[in-house]
């Protein structure tokens, strides 16, 4: 049984660890291979901060508000292993800020320690008039990812550095399941017009006195379109940039400028610090994730695919949710295919 | 009295701020700080720099909570302005978690820090052998940046600094008009305290960036505090040794305590071991004294005996001292008047 996952960033690799570590023992002939044309550190989930927070609504899909949730009990679950300091997992604390009355977020009862600010916080914010303190999680994808990659390797998965075509060209090489965790560019793989580019860029600099994340938000304009900064364990993430349909991985001058001035002015300290590194990359935005599975005939065959992609801006925060369930959908495929009594895992 | 000179004897973080307190109050005084140590090789230097009081039993609470009140406002502005990475002064998140329920579930300064209220559930669930705790977020004074941002700070209002071991207070007499005693457990000696006492505290720093969330046990033997470029694990309390010197098993057990609290610490590198003394008194010293010797008058102002909680009012303790000076001056002027007619 060949399994092909296209696709090498947070969605593709913790996928297929999924199904590694639930099938391998019940199904001895299963060949895990991972296909990408970038790998880690130039995905896209490298150059995200890492932070787990989902978007302030879930409109209405209660489904990722679980994956979400399911994704940060299992990290949480891992903070006090020896694997988190590999897996570039901690605790951070920090804020998000308003300058209107939000409606309280989908994933309040998810972190830890939910409350509003209190005035004496709120002066260090002049112009936010309400926000939130919480405890939640970072999951740096420079350090997740060559962790999942050696679990991955160990376990005898394959690896090949090539960009798929096709999902035919797959199953023409006798692939017998695919999982599509192509990410932004799915589109090249099977047209989705609800899949569009939420282009970000960041600017990485050194602020080691910075302990908290700080997002700001404008709910008129959109996620991500009003400045954040997000401290990580080598640099400090400065962000502020959501420009739907823009397919430029280029930094852009007009950006950073609009990225380091409205920071700035958020914590003026940031003026001293040094800046290491800008990035442009491409958040897979869609309406909701498709992670559902399609049969394809190919003459008289009918091949599998398990599409997991457009986790936009929080493809890490959704990942292992995900993951579970791509895993659950390969367990039915299984038993259809006779290869299974019953899938295994607990029944959701 | 057109200039007085004032020596300021001490350069940690209660002489520093101190000196600069009284050029604030007293723009027209000369003031010079004389110390054998600066940072970074004061007691503060090995200190947190927390801003979590220490109770002083002696102190009435009214009086502390005014004094941590003020270095929390005067931090607190520091910390959201340009200079607060110089300063290394920032703000810090966390945890203090007890075994047993404490006998005040809301300490004194609570109101005083950041969001105080009581761990959820799911939060004490990283700390199974604790029953209950406080999260709030509070401030914390890197040292050696705050030390030396306060010397530049002081010398931009024209302080001189001396290194210079002041074995006699009286030693000063003839070139100075008012001396301000903040030699912190130094004062055990130079002016015969003997209500002074160290309580030695043995620390690690320690490279471990992935740590942004304080914990502190209740008890205050264990403690994570995460500072800019290295976090703070301790630590002792050992009331009357005075010893400087590192001890080997007692930095196995305070890296053990740590990482029983958090795990990740196993990863930590490039382990650094510093002892302090805590100059610790029942009541921080504060305090006017005329010394008097074969007819000569030395307006002295005492401001030490600290112990655990320098950092955490030294702002409000050098304002009261700064005030003390001013009182000084004003009776030395009232006597050179008196001594003109």
């Amino acid at each position: 049984m060949r399994v092909a996952v296209i696709g090498a960033g947070v969605i593709g690799l913790s996928s297929a660890l999924c199904i590694q570590e639930q099938f391998q023992s019940l199904l001895p002939s299963l060949e895990l291979e991972v296909y990408a044309d970038h790998f880690t550190p130039h995905t896209t989930s490298d150059g995200a901060a890492g932070l787990w927070q989902p978007y302030l609504s879930d409109h209405g899909n209660l489904q990722e508000t679980l994956w979400n949730k399911e994704t940060f009990d299992h990290l949480l679950g891992q903070l006090h292993s020896p694997a988190a300091k590999e897996m570039g997992l901690f605790l951070i604390s920090g804020y998000n800020l308003f300058r209107e009355q939000p409606p309280d977020p989908s994933w309040k009862n998810i972190v830890l320690g939910f409350r509003n600010l209190t005035p004496k916080e709120l002066e260090l914010f002049p112009g936010y008039s309400h926000g939130w303190f919480n405890t939640a999680l970072m999951l740096e994808g420079r350090s997740y990812l060559p962790w999942l990659t050696n679990r991955l390797t160990q376990r005898g998965v394959k690896f090949f550095h090539k960009k798929v075509e096709s999902f035919q060209e797959l199953f023409s090489q006798g692939v017998d399941v695919v999982l599509n965790c192509s990410g932004m560019r799915s589109g090249d793989l099977q047209p989705d017009p609800e899949l569009q580019p939420g282009r970000g860029q960041i600017i990485r600099v050194l602020a080691p006195w910075v302990k908290h994340f700080i997002i700001t938000h404008d709910l008129k304009s959109g996620i991500y379109t009003s400045p954040y900064i997000i401290p990580g364990s080598e640099f400090t993430v400065l962000g502020g940039i959501y420009q739907h349909g823009n397919w430029s991985e280029e930094n852009s001058a007009k950006d950073h400028k609009s990225i380091w001035d409205s920071c700035c002015q958020l914590l003026p300290a940031l003026q001293k610090a040094k800046i290491v590194g800008e990035w442009s990359g491409l958040r897979p935005a869609r309406p909701s994730v498709r992670l559902e599975r399609e049969s394809i005939r190919l003459g008289n065959l009918q091949a599998e695919v398990i599409h997991n992609y457009g986790h936009g801006g929080f493809g890490l925060t959704i990942h292992w949710g995900c993951a579970m369930a791509a895993a659950r959908l390969f367990g039915t495929i299984l038993q259809e295919k006779k290869q299974l009594a019953t899938p295994p895992g607990p029944r959701l | 009295m057109a200039s007085p000179k004032v020596a300021v004897v001490g350069a940690g973080v209660i002489g520093l701020s101190t000196a600069l307190c009284i050029t604030e109050t007293c723009p027209s005084c000369s003031v010079t700080v004389l110390s054998d140590q600066f940072s970074p090789n004061t007691t503060s230097d090995v200190a947190a720099g927390m801003l979590i009081p220490h109770i002083y039993p002696d102190t009435p609470i009214h009086r502390q909570k005014q004094w941590f009140q003020d270095t929390f406002t005067y931090l607190f502005a520091i910390s959201n302005s340009a200079e607060a990475a110089e300063a290394g002064i920032h703000l810090v998140s966390g945890w203090q978690i007890f075994k047993s329920p404490p006998k005040e579930e809301l300490p004194f300064w609570s109101d005083i820090v950041l969001g105080l209220r009581p761990m959820s559930e799911a939060e004490l669930q990283k700390f199974p052998q604790h029953r209950f705790g406080q999260a709030f977020t509070t401030l914390k004074c890197d040292c050696p940046p705050y030390l030396l941002w306060l010397e530049k700070r002081l010398k931009a209002a024209g302080t001189q600094m001396y290194t210079r071991k002041v074995a006699d207070l009286w030693e000063l007499h003839r070139e100075y008009d008012i001396v301000v005693n903040c030699t912190g457990m130094g004062a055990h000696q130079l002016v015969g305290d003997k209500q002074l006492f160290p309580v030695r505290g043995q620390v690690l720093k320690v490279h471990a960036p992935w740590v942004t969330q304080f914990i502190r046990d209740g008890d205050g033997l264990t403690y994570i505090y995460p500072g800019i470029h290295r976090v703070t694990l301790g630590g002792t309390r050992e009331k009357g040794s005075w010893s400087l010197f590192p001890d080997a098993d007692t930095t196995r057990d305070i890296f053990d305590r740590c990482c029983s609290l958090e795990p990740s610490l196993q990863g930590a590198q490039d382990i650094e071991v510093k002892v302090g003394l805590r100059p610790s008194r029942q009541c921080v010293r504060v305090q006017r004294e005329l010394l008097s010797q074969g007819g000569i008058k030395l307006p002295v102002v005492h401001n030490y005996g600290h112990g655990a909680g320098g950092f955490s009012v030294h702002r409000g303790t050098a304002k009261e001292a700064a005030h003390l000076v001013e009182e000084c001056i004003s009776a030395l002027q009232g006597s050179s008047s008196r001594a003109k007619l």
